[in-house]
């Protein structure tokens, strides 16, 4: 075969190859590459849907007034709780209207997606649940508006947590380790979770745009946590992260809360 | 033996038997005399019981920025106790470019004796002035209660300077997204608005505490932390109120403002949550001065991680329901403060 062919056949495959590749390129371009979870965790069973804290182990739950008692309810109450509970948060449970867990698997994968979508803007892949562990649900309020909301709660080595997000809006990060720490253990720190070099700012002069996607706080606790009012409680140390999303400013519900 | 060698003989013998028993007798004396000498004592003059005095905690404000010589006022509050009577003095650590000055200045007026307080105080030099303020209070010690005043100087004066109130006839802007759409056909769960004061804000009264003076100030506080100088409306623009809204009665405040051909109202849920609106209109040419994050809030507020979230939007506005809509591009904010991440039921919203 003469050089001249050689080199011939050799281009025309290196175009070839070329070609291929770009329009892989081209396709993985196109789809955005869905959202994996780099760690499984394991599910953190939390018999009433809700945990309650107290600052001082040797104070009763029950006692604390109301306007200072802390707790964190995902999902809704059991009837007996809710009953065991008094007057007061009886409309608190009331004010946050009918909460309905999503059963339609189409719409259940969608949601799911969504959410972690949206966790993905604030959080470490590391730190992001698998798709089927969060529970996804519709929360209509008293006003008819309804919401969807998801949550889910998981546990890791040496930790719980707790997600709570409502879509569109905002989410909760809940995380606890035991306190103290065992030896060899570090309390975990809000920027070993959060991964916000992304998504901040996306600005166009003159037409409407988000300079700060992803509104962020934390804070950290030391307080004694249960799965029920009356115990058992266990020392914790807790991180609590808040992320709210700019994309939820608007002027319907804006000021101050009516 | 004669009577006088017997007398000497018995002297000296005493005196022996006393230098020799003299620790026992001391103690005998002590035990018994000056015992019952005592509570003889005590039942005739009746010893008063120690009344134990305690210093109330004690929350100070004071507004934070102030001109040269403009007096100001500090402002303290305890919670309700009985009247006490407290003496205030204040020691000046004034930092300016690289050197530090101690005074002390007298707050005059008389003592103190309420759960609430004020004094006039007043400033002459440019710089950050620490004051720490000493309560002291008879039979409780003192308490010391550190704060920071920042006197400006000419230019920053000049920057802060210029801003005039914008009178809105209901208290109110109303949004819409075209010039043809009227406000008032708009469905009611898509109208946009503002409300500057719902009804469920009432006037602060001056008891107790002096509410009706103090949360101006905290008002005045917080917004001047939020925003640069060049975005600042005058201290007297700030409307404060309590809002029955929730159990908590929450003291909210605002001011509606205009600075350059910006139009500004900034909202406050005080020590919770703000939100600042800023408006232009659509065919202002966009300068250097122009509504950009960076021009706006301070540098404390713009590193990664702090709560603030921002959002611009093409709309019209009018200043009544159906009245003239303006073509306006609007720059909205909202920022928290920590206290809202806390355990009392974070969750759905």
């Amino acid at each position: 075969m003469k050089k001249s062919k050689i080199w011939r056949h050799l281009s025309a495959a290196l175009l070839g190859l070329l070609i291929c590749s770009s329009l892989a390129f081209a396709q993985e371009d196109e789809v955005a590459p869905p959202i994996v979870a780099k760690k499984t965790f394991q599910e953190w069973s939390l018999p009433e849907n809700a945990l309650f804290f107290k600052s001082d182990d040797a104070a009763d739950w029950r006692q604390t007034p109301f306007e200072e008692r802390e707790w964190i309810q995902v999902g809704s109450l059991s009837k007996n709780l809710f009953i065991a509970l008094d007057p007061g948060d009886a409309l608190q449970i009331t004010r946050r209207g009918e909460y309905e867990v999503v059963d339609d698997m189409e719409l259940k994968t969608q949601l799911r997606e969504k959410v972690l979508a949206e966790l993905s803007y604030a959080i470490h892949p590391d730190w992001l649940p698998a798709p089927e562990q969060m529970v996804v649900a519709s929360l209509t309020h008293r006003s008819g508006a309804v919401r969807q909301v998801a949550h889910c709660a998981f546990s890791g080595a040496g930790f719980n947590g707790l997600y709570i997000a409502t879509l569109g809006k905002d989410f909760w990060l809940y995380l606890e380790q035991v306190e103290p720490l065992p030896a060899g253990a570090k309390p975990i720190q809000a920027g070993d979770i959060l991964d916000l070099g992304l998504n901040q700012t996306i600005q166009e002069p003159d037409s409407e745009w988000a300079t700060r996607r992803v509104g962020v706080q934390s804070r950290e606790f030391i307080r004694y946590r249960a799965y029920l009012p009356d115990g058992p409680y266990q020392r914790v140390r807790i991180l609590l992260i808040h992320c709210r999303f700019a994309d939820a400013l608007n002027f319907r519900s804006f000021g101050y809360p009516g | 033996m004669k009577p006088a060698m017997k007398l000497n003989l018995l002297r000296n013998q005493t005196l022996l038997a006393l230098s020799l028993f003299r620790f026992p007798i001391f103690c005998a004396l002590l035990l018994f005399g000056f015992n019952g000498y005592s509570k003889a004592g005590a039942e005739e003059v009746p010893q008063l019981p120690v009344q134990k005095v305690v210093m109330p905690d004690i929350m100070v404000t004071a507004p934070a920025l102030v001109a040269p010589g403009e007096p100001f006022l500090i402002m303290y509050r305890t919670r309700p106790v009985t009247p006490v009577r407290i003496r205030l003095e204040a020691e000046v650590e004034t930092r300016r470019e690289e050197t530090t000055e101690f005074t002390r200045i007298k707050l005059e007026g008389p003592d103190l004796t309420a759960s609430s307080g004020k004094r006039q105080c007043v400033l002459k030099a440019p710089g950050v002035h620490y004051l720490t303020l000493t309560f002291s209070r008879e039979n409780a010690g003192t308490i010391k209660k550190k704060i920071s005043i920042k006197v400006l100087n000419t230019e920053e004066l000049q920057k802060m300077a210029g801003a005039t109130s914008w009178t809105l006839p209901d208290k109110a802007i109303y949004i819409s997204p075209g010039a043809e759409t009227k406000w008032s056909e708009v469905p009611n769960e898509k109208r946009e608005q503002i409300r500057l004061e719902p009804k469920t804000f009432a006037p602060l009264k001056p008891v107790p505490e002096g509410e009706n003076e103090w949360w101006p100030i905290e008002a005045w506080n917080e917004i001047s932390s939020m925003l640069h100088l060049e975005w600042l409306p005058e201290r007297n623009m700030v409307m404060a109120f309590e809002n029955a809204a929730r159990p908590s009665r929450d003291r909210v405040a605002y001011a509606a403002y205009i600075r350059n051909n910006y139009r500004i109202i900034f909202q406050t849920e005080i020590g919770r949550q703000s939100w600042i609106y800023i408006e232009r209109p659509a065919n202002l040419n966009v300068s250097k001065n122009a509504a950009q994050i960076e021009n706006i809030l301070p540098d404390s507020l713009l590193l990664p991680g702090t709560s603030f979230v921002a959002r611009a939007f093409n709309r019209h506005r009018a200043l009544k329901p159906d009245g003239t809509m303006e073509s306006v591009h609007i720059l909205l904010i909202h920022i928290t403060q920590p206290s809202q991440v806390h355990l009392k039921m974070p969750g759905y919203k």
